[in-house]
């Protein structure tokens, strides 16, 4: 089971709270009665869609349908927006970060938004975190905000290019998929969830990235020499002791700069592949030249 | 922190020891094996994340 899919079962079970558990959703008897009461505009536009006779009409029912949803979601989602960053919400937003499960939202995806979540669940379980409660809840809601934004663009993009196809490309029920994919982008657990899934790409990439340093071949060259008698001075030699403060200022280096993230210092000083990571960080450290 | 196996190979064996020592710039630093490639000349440096450092003792009482 993926991690986005543990998530979303976690954020499910959390919204759903002490309600009984259904296993399944309504099912319908009376489709066309049914939603004419769900759905009246969508119904109505569909058997307009129906009756037409001419070839343009039913592309521009839907994206009238289309223009006339992403305005009012729109309108909501701006309302929604500002109503997350007024003071008097936080501590519902806590007591709601514990309803969706977002301690192991935290745990699920190594993220900053999530560990940031994480953090503020954290928080309020028992004062573990560093940070006030304030300043967390502000942290984890620019965090929020900034994936739904984010995540709204890309269903508005998606739908956008889908907007001059024909009916027959883009029907329907498809246009209204994406209405509802783009409304639910918009939502906190639809932050979440996505912050989630980021993280696990994120997360592969790295991996990806990691596996060609997995075994490579032995490659020193003068940047080797030179950082190697940077932390054990003079001649690098594996004898000599470790200069603690050189070794921190690279490791420092290493975090904020290397695109290899989590790579052994050893490999990282013999890939042939990263010789020019050496050279910047033997300029920015003021490395001298062996 | 590095995680999982890395392996450094074609190594002089008059290097050996400077890439240990390397690896265990590494905090925790890894459980590591060198193997010979063949005749002493080139050796293959194995090192395993996390190492002892990070692994739970045993309780003996």
């Amino acid at each position: 089971m993926t991690k986005g899919l543990l998530l979303g079962l976690v954020v499910a079970f959390g919204l759903a709270g002490c309600a009984g558990l259904r296993q399944f959703p309504e099912s319908s008897q009376d489709y066309a009665t049914d939603l004419g009461a769900l759905d009246r505009d969508y119904d109505a536009a569909l058997k307009k869609i129906y009756a037409s006779t001419n070839a343009s009409t039913p592309k521009a029912i839907r994206n009238q349908m289309i223009e006339t949803r992403m305005a009012v979601i729109d309108a909501h989602f701006k309302e929604f927006q500002s109503s997350l960053v007024k003071d008097n919400v936080r501590a519902d937003f806590w007591i709601a970060l514990i309803g969706v499960g977002v301690g192991g939202a935290g745990a699920l995806a190594s993220e900053t938004a999530s560990q940031i979540l994480s953090a503020v669940s954290g928080g309020l379980a028992g004062g573990q975190a560093a940070y006030s409660k304030a300043v967390l809840y502000d942290k984890a809601m620019s965090a929020l905000i900034a994936q739904m934004q984010a995540s709204r663009k890309a269903v508005a993009v998606v739908i956008f290019e889908r907007w001059a196809e024909d009916i027959d490309q883009y029907p329907m029920w498809m246009a209204r998929t994406d209405l509802e994919a783009y409304y639910f982008a918009g939502s906190l657990p639809g932050a979440i969830i996505a912050t989630a899934s980021d993280a696990q790409v994120k997360d592969k990439q790295a991996e990806d990235k990691l596996a060609q340093f997995r075994r490579i071949r032995y490659d020193e060259d003068d940047t080797t020499v030179a950082i190697r008698n940077f932390i054990r001075p003079p001649d690098g030699k594996a004898a000599n002791p470790v200069d603690a403060a050189n070794l921190k200022k690279l490791r420092d280096w290493l975090k904020a700069n290397s695109t290899a993230a989590d790579l052994p210092i050893a490999t990282w000083l013999v890939s042939r592949d990263l010789r020019s990571e050496r050279e910047r960080a033997m300029q920015d450290l003021s490395i001298p030249k062996p | 922190m590095p995680t999982g196996v890395f392996e450094i190979t074609d190594i002089p064996a008059d290097k050996v020891e400077t890439v240990i020592a390397d690896f265990n710039l590494d905090d925790p630093p890894p459980a590591i094996a060198k193997t010979d490639q063949g005749g002493g000349v080139l050796w293959t440096v194995t090192a395993t994340y996390p190492g002892p450092g990070r692994q739970k003792k045993k309780f003996d009482g």
